[in-house]
């Protein structure tokens, strides 16, 4: 979220800040008999004093509005997506947690710490976590051999973690494509 | 965080406007105010015409441009420039002893320093936000693939932060703790991985099973290289038309290792359902691949080398006498309230626990039930007169090297690695204090009989006892992560030095009361007749008030109880007594003496 917000956050600061100058250096143009000196706001003034609100192109700038504070709102009302899974502390006041991250890492090391699977791919969600484990062998049946024991090394990396409330695991393993 | 809060707030209220100025747009352009308003211009309106014909709220405008220009440039500066670090932190002292600051960065970098000195921790960091009054100390922790984290959690939490708090004097600071995972051994695994997948395929109906021995590398680069250079050099595909023996290993040579490392896996491969390329031409495919790591993976992967019991959890040691005396009588084992102090203190300050007393009364027995009980794993040190420093930490498997150096000698592969490599961990074997040093607190160290080693291995033991440290040569310093506990025994055959007692809490264990001992006896042997336990255990007790040589234990008396229930003795008669005397008397004199008085111990008279 701080990864879109700072830049979205700068170009509105900014954005105020310039139309906010160009607002003052037009009225003291005017102030002083002046023509206009940053943009042509006369001519606006033209197109507005002809155009009426049930025009095409009104709609189209409202829809675009629309469209942008839709946006925005989205993406700051949205729930984040969980980052840190909070561990069981000694301490009232330590706010002890696993990263998601590092969760998925801790998780697939020990997928892929089963003798005959090649790779796994693990998601981690706030209330479950989903492993993906590629058998090294060709055929389901070697796949299916596999799934109990990749579930149990898993499943006991997940309980020795001693997260407050451990996401539920869901495991499949696949079989080498060619 | 305050920019950031800022931030979402204007954003929310630039959403809405912008949300609210399209939907009346829409809503005048649709006529839902109003066909009349749909026919008109843009500036035909109440509002406008107001405007144009008073000109001082253009001037009104530029003033409040003013302010949002001001105001835009005060949110670009905080975007920009503001912190949420905390300022430096005061310490509470007395007013006459003045002013003491302690600096974040300080505390950050001793919390550092001493987190990253944990096993399994790879990178540590630190700081600290909000008010100097009110610090909150956030603190990110990156741990190896394979480390405990719940006990690094644990570990961090009672004791680096526990240390944060009071360096501070804030009991209650606030702290964020985040761990994290690194990637690092996920590389080894991957190239195992791909070796295993890559190794060649029997033909159908045989079944071969290989060994892969993996010096694993912590550097990602080296693996990466090592596995890429292993499927795309062509070695891959040579290897399944070849299946000799093949070795895949990095690129260029890499500094020496001060702790080298393996790790070996081996996999059953199952007879495949088709023919595939020729069968190996040798029992077994070996690869190696060698990569330069770093000595956080080391101590890491050295551990799955060692042959300790697969998982072993940390325990929460019992808080009081109480708990930790129902936990050893849990294990069998009776002890009075003075052993179970002696034994808690021991377990709670780290510090190692001289057991003298008479023989047989359960001093060796304490460090059995103790690991037992706490899931440690028992390391055991006989003491005996000449034991020598090598026996009791590592000696180096000369045979083994002597082996290698003919292999290498006949492969003429007699470079300085090659060399470096005969005084590595393949070739040292470990003894009980080395091992009990790696093991840190995963083990109950007994140091049985220590009165019978020489005064010099007394005197080498003191070092042992203080640091949990050995330096090995040619591998350099090793340490105990955390202590284990020790427990030294002494049946005082001779008297032990004091600064060995010194460093010890001591404990004497004496002959137990006859209500004592019948019940210790009831726990160990369950099935003997409480009658025969007290007949029993009365007569050891007369024994021990014979002037004997040798005099019964507790353990002679369980022996003796034991030897009578194989027997099928019910009852302590003179008969049976004398049939079994061999179970708690065990000298020549004494035996005659006991003889001759036995009727007056059986009977109690």
């Amino acid at each position: 979220m701080r990864v879109v917000n700072r830049p979205l956050a700068f170009i509105l600061a900014a954005a105020l800040g310039v139309a906010a100058v160009i607002v003052i250096i037009e009225v003291i143009a005017v102030a002083s008999h002046h023509n206009p000196v940053v943009v042509p706001w006369t001519t606006w003034y033209r197109w507005a004093n002809r155009t009426r609100w049930d025009q095409l192109v009104i709609q189209i700038w409202s829809a675009i509005l629309i469209a942008i504070g839709l946006i925005v709102l989205a993406l700051e009302l949205k729930r984040p997506r969980v980052t840190r899974l909070s561990l069981r502390s000694q301490h009232d006041a330590t706010d002890a947690a696993m990263t998601r991250r590092g969760l998925a890492k801790a998780l697939r090391a020990a997928a892929t710490g089963v003798d005959g699977i090649s790779a796994a791919a693990v998601t981690v969600r706030r209330r479950r976590a989903r492993v993906t484990a590629t058998a090294a062998a060709r055929g389901r049946p070697a796949a299916e051999a596999l799934r109990e024991p990749v579930t149990q090394t898993v499943q006991g990396r997940l309980d020795d973690m001693g997260l407050r409330r451990p996401p539920s695991l869901t495991v499949h393993v696949n079989t080498r494509s060619s | 965080m305050h920019a950031d809060r800022a931030n979402r707030v204007a954003l929310i209220v630039f959403g809405l406007l912008a949300l609210a100025a399209g939907a009346a747009g829409l809503t005048a352009s649709v006529g839902g105010f109003g066909q009349a308003i749909t026919h008109r211009t843009l500036f035909d309106n109440v509002v406008s015409a107001y405007i144009g014909h008073h000109a001082w709220v253009w001037y009104a405008a530029a003033g409040v441009c003013l302010i949002i220009i001001l105001a835009a440039l005060l949110w670009i500066a905080i975007l920009l420039v503001s912190t949420d670090r905390a300022d430096d932190l005061p310490i509470p002292v007395a007013s006459h002893e003045g002013t003491t600051i302690l600096l974040p960065a300080a505390l950050t970098g001793a919390l550092t320093r001493e987190i990253g000195g944990y096993h399994g921790v790879e990178a540590v960091r630190g700081r600290i936000i909000g008010d100097a009054d009110d610090p909150e100390l956030v603190l990110a922790v990156t741990a190896s693939q394979t480390a405990d984290l719940h006990a690094l959690h644990q570990r961090i939490e009672t004791e680096a932060l526990a240390h944060a708090r009071e360096a501070l004097g804030k009991a209650d600071l606030a702290i964020q703790l985040d761990l994290a995972v690194s990637r690092l051994d996920l590389c080894a695994s991957r190239l195992r991985n791909a070796l295993i997948a890559g190794r060649p395929r029997p033909r159908s109906g045989v079944r071969v099973t290989y060994t892969l021995q993996l010096e694993t590398g912590g550097v990602r680069r080296w693996a990466h290289r090592a596995q890429t250079r292993w499927k795309y050099s062509g070695t891959y595909g040579a290897a399944r038309r070849r299946p000799t023996s093949i070795s895949a290993t990095t690129a260029r040579r890499r500094p020496a290792r001060r702790w080298p490392t393996r790790a070996s896996a081996s996999t059953t491969s199952p007879a495949p359902t088709r023919p595939t390329a020729a069968p190996p031409g040798g029992p077994g495919w070996s690869a190696r691949a060698s990569s330069a790591r770093p000595a956080a993976c080391a101590t890491s992967c050295c551990r799955r080398t060692q042959p300790a019991p697969a998982e072993i959890h940390p325990v929460e040691y019992p808080g009081t006498v109480t708990e930790l005396t129902q936990r050893l009588r849990d294990g069998g084992y009776l002890a009075d309230r003075g052993l179970a102090t002696t034994m808690l203190m021991s377990l709670s300050l780290r510090r190692p626990v001289l057991l003298e007393g008479e023989v047989g009364v359960g001093k060796t027995e304490i460090a059995k039930t103790l690991a037992t009980v706490f899931g440690r794993r028992l390391i055991r040190l006989q003491c005996y007169e000449g034991i020598t420093t090598s026996q009791a930490l590592y000696e180096w498997d000369y045979a083994r090297q002597m082996l290698q150096i003919r292999a290498l000698s006949a492969g003429e592969a007699t470079d300085e690695r090659s060399v470096d490599q005969l005084f590595g961990p393949k070739f040292l074997l470990e003894r009980p204090l080395l091992e009990a040093i790696r093991q840190g607190d995963r083990a109950v160290l007994l140091i049985d009989e220590i009165d019978r080693a020489d005064d010099e291995f007394e005197a080498f033991l003191l070092e042992i006892l203080s640091d949990f440290q050995i330096s090995i040569p040619e591998l350099g310093t090793i340490r105990a992560e955390s202590s284990p506990v020790v427990i030294l025994t002494s049946n005082r055959t001779r008297e032990l030095h004091d600064a060995l007692r010194r460093r010890c809490l001591y404990h004497w264990i004496g002959y137990p009361t006859a209500a004592r001992e019948a019940e210790i006896v009831a726990i160990r042997e369950p099935a003997a007749a409480g009658q025969l336990i007290g007949k029993v255990v009365a007569a050891a007790q007369r024994l021990r008030e014979l002037d004997l040589a040798k005099p019964p234990g507790v353990a002679e008396t369980i022996d003796w109880v034991r030897t009578l229930g194989v027997l099928g003795e019910i009852e302590l008669t003179p008969e049976a007594a004398s049939d079994t005397l061999g179970a708690v008397v065990k000298d020549r004199d004494d035996l005659d003496l006991v003889r001759e008085n036995l009727a007056e111990i059986i009977s109690g008279g």
